[in-house]
């Protein structure tokens, strides 16, 4: 493996991690089936790029996305709380939707190009590329990831956060204590789907453009994520749950650079997919095993 | 001690032959007949050109993500040149080649201009002029007055020729029927829609439509109802008539892109963008009898009866 895909993975890692994270908020603590966000991450793309493509300054184009994610979250738990519509149906519905909102939001277009313009990554970068050199855009991410990390410490451990925590621990307890778990499953949707299409905006600053079939295995990559840092750093305390998250984003990244580089075992180009399984049922495998030899 | 001798001085020349040995990285977004045949239009080329070329060919299996690792493990590797097939990869190959002197070639990009290329990347669209198609369409069918279209609206390469094709039949006073299929899946129950109610179903480079091309041709035949195609290929899957370049072709003309690349030097390079060299109307004249068509003997064409 070369450094350019070292960087390269913990880049896309990186951003890939707020995937991981919102997937977490609404999978883990909120015990809610969201598939939105095969929806939500190329909103946050299409959102950003068209913003930009028209001139809008990047950094409100950034929170645009930001916001659009979260409005996507907010119908998906509103057809879940108040239309009653079963939570696994209620996302798929939504993501259903945002595919063809999304060619709409890129002016009827299903790819949108914004190479020669500036975005939030382009400008950062001169910033950080005075310290950091080649690796501006690494460390931009650590800071920008590091940020996100200490907020959604932060906010899961007020009052608000606790009250969503308990929410999707114990929804009938939490309401006998005078919780409207309605409203927090929205709250909690709401920032999840945000995250995840921030993460989308950052994507298609980074690739200077905007694809609706972007979105394609976003939850697969998310839960991966989850799953695999989960196993390779247990814990009951909620940061490390989090830093988790962005831990398994960046290893899930380094599989498929390694699942890219198995050239010479006679294996066909086209058994990508198969060895990225192969290698990340290893590595589930791999720490099961080692924690049950440590017991 | 001689077999030592042979072997170091084997390795040494291995050593030596690889690194004046040339690598070209291809990334493809997706398998797909179309771009399976002109990869291997650029691999086959590209080995009779040279063959000393080290080509390495990967897929992103249809995650865009996975697509971008590929541009970074071939950047990284500083291969001598990328051929990225489909508009997607090759966006991101253009974006991580950005600001190293590894040139970018692209094939099967329909629209090179709105996906952010031109003057970034070199390579072969495989736009072909919608009106030399439905004019072709309309020599064969005097009295074509419906015409049907299969589409996904997902993807880059059918939006631009919709608006084309629209235009055309506008001006033509012919009515255009859009069926719109999101998935391969869905693409039966679009040309159920059209079958019967149109004169004639027309296929372009639409990935989705042509990945379920079989299905069209089953449905379209039960009512009679010829289809026409962009890509010679699909004569033998069923298409009565296409007027378009060879997915093959393309390729091999993208790796002759690629040679005239790699052989200037770096600062007189010139980044063009090419169209298909050959576009032929090709005819099958048996599938034209079974569907009960007169054709008008003045048409010239390729018969690929």
């Amino acid at each position: 493996m070369n450094i350019l895909q070292v960087t390269g993975a913990v880049e896309l890692g990186l951003i890939y991690s707020l995937v991981a994270l919102g997937v977490y908020l609404s999978f883990k603590i909120l015990q809610f089936p969201d598939l939105t966000v095969d929806g939500s991450f190329p909103l946050g793309a299409a959102v950003s790029v068209s913003l930009i493509s028209v001139g809008v300054n990047p950094i409100w184009a950034t929170l645009a996305a930001f916001a659009a994610g979260g409005l996507a979250g907010f119908v998906t738990a509103i057809l879940s709380t108040k239309f009653k519509v079963t939570d696994l149906i209620a996302g798929i519905i939504t993501m259903t939707a945002l595919y063809s909102i999304n060619i709409r939001i890129m002016g009827g277009k299903s790819n949108v190009s914004i190479m020669d313009k500036q975005t939030v990554i382009s400008q950062l970068k001169l910033f950080f590329q005075l310290l950091f050199d080649s690796y501006a855009l690494s460390a931009m991410l650590i800071v920008f990831v590091g940020l996100i990390v200490l907020s959604c410490y932060y906010f899961l451990s007020s009052q608000y956060g606790l009250a969503i925590r308990a929410t999707g621990n114990n929804a009938r307890m939490a309401r006998a204590n005078g919780i409207s778990d309605g409203r927090m499953i929205q709250v909690g949707l709401a920032a999840s789907n945000g995250l995840v299409a921030l993460a989308g905006s950052l994507f298609g600053q980074e690739s200077a453009f905007s694809d609706v079939n972007l979105g394609i295995g976003t939850i697969v990559a998310g839960l991966a994520a989850v799953i695999l840092g989960e196993t390779i750093l247990p814990s009951k305390r909620l940061i490390y749950q989090i830093l988790a998250c962005v831990l398994g984003a960046i290893v899930y990244r380094f599989i498929i650079a390694f699942a890219l580089n198995a050239d010479d075992l006679g294996l066909e180009p086209t058994d990508l997919n198969l060895i990225t399984a192969i290698i990340l049922a290893s590595a589930m495998i791999f720490s099961r095993y080692k924690k049950g030899l440590s017991q | 001690m001689f077999t030592k001798f042979i072997t170091r001085l084997a390795f040494l020349f291995l050593l030596i032959d690889s690194s004046f040995a040339k690598t070209v990285g291809i990334i493809q977004i997706i398998e797909h007949p179309a771009l399976d045949a002109t990869r291997q239009g650029i691999i086959d080329r590209l080995k009779k050109t040279d063959p000393t070329l080290k080509i390495v060919w990967r897929s992103a299996q249809g995650t865009l993500a996975t697509s971008v690792q590929l541009a970074q493990k071939f950047v990284g590797q500083k291969v001598d040149a990328i051929v990225a097939l489909g508009t997607t990869s090759a966006q991101a190959a253009t974006k991580v080649a950005q600001g190293t002197t590894i040139p970018v070639v692209f094939a099967s990009v329909t629209d090179p201009k709105s996906a952010g290329l031109v003057g970034l990347a070199a390579g072969v669209s495989n736009f072909v002029d919608v009106d030399q198609q439905l004019s072709s369409i309309q020599r064969i069918l005097p009295n074509l007055t419906r015409l049907g279209i299969i589409y996904s609206p997902g993807e880059a390469n059918s939006e631009k020729l919709i608006k084309l094709t629209q235009e055309y039949c506008k001006n033509k006073g012919i009515e255009l029927v859009c069926s719109v299929a999101m998935k391969p899946m869905d693409v039966m129950m679009a040309t159920k829609k059209l079958a019967g109610t149109v004169d004639a179903i027309f296929i372009n480079n639409d990935n989705t439509a042509l990945a379920a091309f079989p299905t069209i041709v089953k449905i379209a035949d039960e009512t009679r109802t010829p289809v026409f195609a962009s890509d010679a290929d699909l004569i033998k899957s069923g298409a009565v008539s296409v007027l378009g370049p060879d997915q093959y072709e393309i390729g091999v003309q993208t790796a002759d892109v690629l040679t005239e690349i790699l052989k200037t030097a770096l600062g007189s390079r010139v980044l063009l963008v090419e169209y298909p060299k050959s576009v032929d109307l090709y005819f099958n004249k048996d599938k034209a009898a079974a569907l009960g068509l007169s054709i008008d003997p003045s048409l010239t064409y390729k018969d690929l009866s």
